[in-house]
């Protein structure tokens, strides 16, 4: 870890960092709830049922709390302080309180009235608990329920938060987990710790995440060191990777390459006369390069612009990511002064980015990676199989499925392969409680839905032959009742070389 | 923060926390961190010169519920894994930054038995080949880590994101500083065994001005892979199916503990300035 890694180049300090700016992507929090977008004067955004302009936030720090106001602007909100201490009357028990939905004497008219005039959430809520008639009957706890359940529901209270692999993480497996392969946030931390993912690694990654698996590891890299994705299709989808508002140093050391090229690659027979540019990669280039153009990916999920959909549970119309207008870089095609100019710009992207393919090559010929991470919707045995090639022994690998069964049969044909050690499949279980005074309890337990993992290290070949007691394929069933001997034979191994 | 899981394994007073936040934030981030325990504390500064990480942390020997962790205004992060955290709550509160500044992320860590579930490797070096094996539970001891970035400007002027649990970079990312580094907010997390600890940890974070409270528990399950054939069971018509006494085998992951075991609650805020 002493002195390793590149080191982008140095920056200059700049003061009040924390500060939101024009063109930052930011995640907006209201509850629970998140939203990436990318923060563009006059550009309305829509959010939890509301429309705004962002332009207000700009210059506020991160984690300011704002209002939406009249006219779709956003006012900063001061946090109040909450009034606890004052004795409120309230009844013990509910043993006389009857729901008969008659107890609020607002209308809906009522309190529509009221928010068209414009009164802010809190009075609204005020309203209603004045004009409840069980109010002062339920308990301290039903009357703290009560209003809690209100003010979500009338304050809107939005929160404009940095991104960070914790927030999307989240965000993604809440509203769109198809997306991710159902891959939960806990699981996703495991991945990063398994797979020792630090700077100046250099690793390989293969995930059909949205890019969110590559971001978060980015992420902890920290511009050092070097990440070559491998890419199903025409081009890597890396829409959660551009939330994450990387800056462009982070690129360089970011390279990507063809999946259906690694075979020719480890074979041996792999040349730069293979990466002519096929007809899809020019619609590709702007996602490849993290932005979040609405391009249709060829064998990709439909990763365009979504929309907010309200109150609806349909995955294809729920929209996590507010569609980023342009990337200033990519303004060729739509600035084409002349068709020249831009089939020149386009010549020049594929120019380069066959460069960048070569340059990944090189990388991953000299099969000396640091780690790999596998998290796709592919099954993962062929892809671990030949990528392993890649890394240097004793080195942390990580698979992730959503499925049990894939990596049952991983497990078993790494075994067969040799060359890795310390294989262990796992899942976490993830439990949120909540705790009140007098009122703790858990309330979900998230188990099954998140994935597994199979991960294990690398170790060189030569020390550790294959357990020529596993036949390979189809019959490895028939031939074994348990794994167990197999296992324990090669411990023994381990011991005496 | 998120999802802990990686927090902590086990190991010894000397943190293989501390380990695997080093780990996390080198080259540019440091970490602090504190013990009270002379013996330890000692022991820890040896085991880091040893790993060859020494220069990304500072130990301090002091009592953090009443002196705090040594540093101020500092830090992106902050651990608790101590019996009584509610009392260490306002110097996390000042420990944590306002402003974004070096980044910092303090942990304060504890006794560490509860890691002892979450399997974490720590390679200190790619040149090691043996991989550390998930360390065995210890008994609790005390160490409290904290990680604070480079407070001098040197050429490398950077931040380092301290995802004390994996996943998240904390305040302050990375090297660019043209871009708007990870906002202002710091996060708390604090690690407690018993309920009763975690709903005094709440109080008190909550009155001291913590935001977005958030307790879980992650629970690891490890598999067995195991192929397995059943017995066919014999209904009196006398033959054999075709697949003999025996079904064909099927392959399993049978979980390798038949219950999986409670360490401690995770419980984590944010510390955004009114």
């Amino acid at each position: 870890m002493e002195g390793s890694g590149e080191q982008p180049g140095p920056q200059p300090q700049h003061p009040g960092d924390h500060r939101i700016r024009d063109g930052d992507f930011v995640v907006l929090k209201r509850e629970d709830v998140f939203k990436a977008v990318q923060v563009q004067r006059r550009k309305k955004v829509t959010f939890e049922k509301q429309w705004f302009y962002l332009d207000n936030v700009i210059g506020h720090s991160y984690g300011t709390t704002f209002e939406v106001t009249s006219g779709g602007s956003l006012q900063p909100k001061k946090k109040r302080e909450e009034p606890t201490a004052e004795t409120k009357e309230a009844g013990t028990d509910n043993r006389n309180i009857v729901d008969d939905g008659k107890s609020q004497k607002l209308t809906q008219d009522d309190i529509k009235a009221l928010k068209d005039k414009g009164i802010k959430g809190e009075e609204i809520v005020q309203q209603l608990i004045e004009n409840s008639t069980t109010f002062r009957d339920k308990t301290e706890f039903a009357q703290d329920k009560y209003i809690k359940k209100k003010k979500k529901k009338y304050e809107a209270i939005i929160t404009v938060v940095k991104p960070s692999t914790r927030i999307l993480s989240i965000m993604y497996y809440a509203r769109e987990p198809g997306k991710i392969n159902h891959m939960r946030y806990d699981t996703l931390a495991q991945m990063l710790t398994l797979g020792n993912i630090r700077a100046g690694n250099k690793m390989i990654v293969m995930e059909t995440c949205a890019g969110l698996v590559l971001g978060a590891m980015m992420e902890r890299m920290g511009g050092f060191g070097s990440i070559i994705q491998l890419y199903p299709g025409g081009g890597p989808v890396r829409a959660a990777t551009a939330c994450f508002g990387f800056p462009k140093s982070f690129l360089s050391g970011l390279y990507e390459f063809p999946l259906n090229k690694v075979d020719s690659l480890l074979q041996g027979t792999f040349s730069a006369e293979m990466l002519s540019s096929e007809p899809k990669d020019s619609a590709l280039i702007e996602e490849r390069n993290g932005t979040l153009e609405e391009k249709q990916a060829s064998e990709q999920e439909n990763e365009d612009s979504m929309a907010e959909a309200p109150e609806s549970n349909h995955p294809e119309d729920q929209e996590t990511v507010e569609t980023i207008s342009q990337d200033p870089e990519h303004t060729g095609p739509k600035e084409r002064g002349s068709k020249k100019d831009y089939i020149q710009e386009k010549q020049r992207r594929q120019e380069e980015q066959r460069k960048r393919h070569l340059e990944a090559a090189a990388l991953l010929s000299e099969r000396n990676a640091d780690g790999l991470i596998v998290a796709s919707r592919f099954h993962p045995t062929p892809l671990l199989l030949s990528l392993l090639d890649f890394v240097a022994p004793s080195r942390p690998f990580v698979v992730y499925c959503q499925y049990k069964e894939p990596l049952l049969e991983c497990y078993t044909k790494l075994r067969e392969r040799g060359g890795v050690i310390n294989l262990r499949l796992s899942e976490t279980w993830l439990r949120n409680y909540q705790v009140l005074p007098d009122r703790s309890h858990p309330k979900l337990l998230m188990s099954g839905g998140g994935g597994y993992l199979l991960s294990g290290f690398t170790v060189a070949m030569d020390n550790l032959k294959a357990d020529t007691s596993l036949k390979s394929n189809a019959s490895t069933l028939e031939s074994h009742e348990t794994e167990e001997p197999a296992t324990k034979k090669r411990k023994c191994l381990e011991s005496d070389s | 923060m998120p999802r802990p899981s990686h927090l902590v394994p086990t190991g010894t007073g000397s943190g293989s926390v501390s380990h695997a936040i080093i780990r996390t934030i080198a080259p540019t981030g440091h970490l602090h961190t504190v013990e009270f325990h002379q013996q330890r504390a000692e022991k820890a500064r040896e085991e880091f010169q040893e790993h060859r990480v020494g220069r990304w942390v500072t130990v301090r020997t002091q009592d953090v519920c009443r002196s705090g962790f040594g540093v101020s205004h500092v830090a992106d992060a902050v651990f608790l894994d101590i019996p009584s955290p509610w009392e260490a709550v306002g110097h996390a509160w000042d420990a944590l930054k306002v402003e974004v500044k070096p980044v910092a992320a303090l942990v304060g860590g504890g006794r560490k038995g509860g890691a002892a579930t979450l399997g974490l490797r720590f390679d200190p070096s790619p040149r090691l080949l043996q991989p550390q094996p998930p360390p065995h539970p210890t008994p609790h001891c005390g160490v409290v880590i904290a990680a604070l970035g480079p407070a001098s400007c040197g050429p490398m002027e950077g931040r380092r994101a301290v995802p004390v649990h994996g996943l998240d970079p904390v305040p302050g990312t990375w090297e660019d500083l043209a871009q708007p580094s990870q906002g202002v907010s710091g996060r708390f997390c604090s690690f407690s065994p018993c309920i009763e600890q975690v709903q005094r940890t709440c109080q008190a974070l909550a009155a001291r001005g913590f935001s977005e409270l958030s307790t879980l528990e992650v629970l690891p399950q490890v598999y067995n892979v195991r192929t397995v054939s059943l017995p066919l069971p014999d209904l009196g018509s006398g033959t054999d199916g075709p697949a003999g006494p025996d079904t064909s085998p099927f392959r399993s992951g049978t979980p390798m503990k038949e219950a999986v075991g409670h360490t401690g609650y995770l419980t984590f805020a944010t510390k955004i300035p009114g």
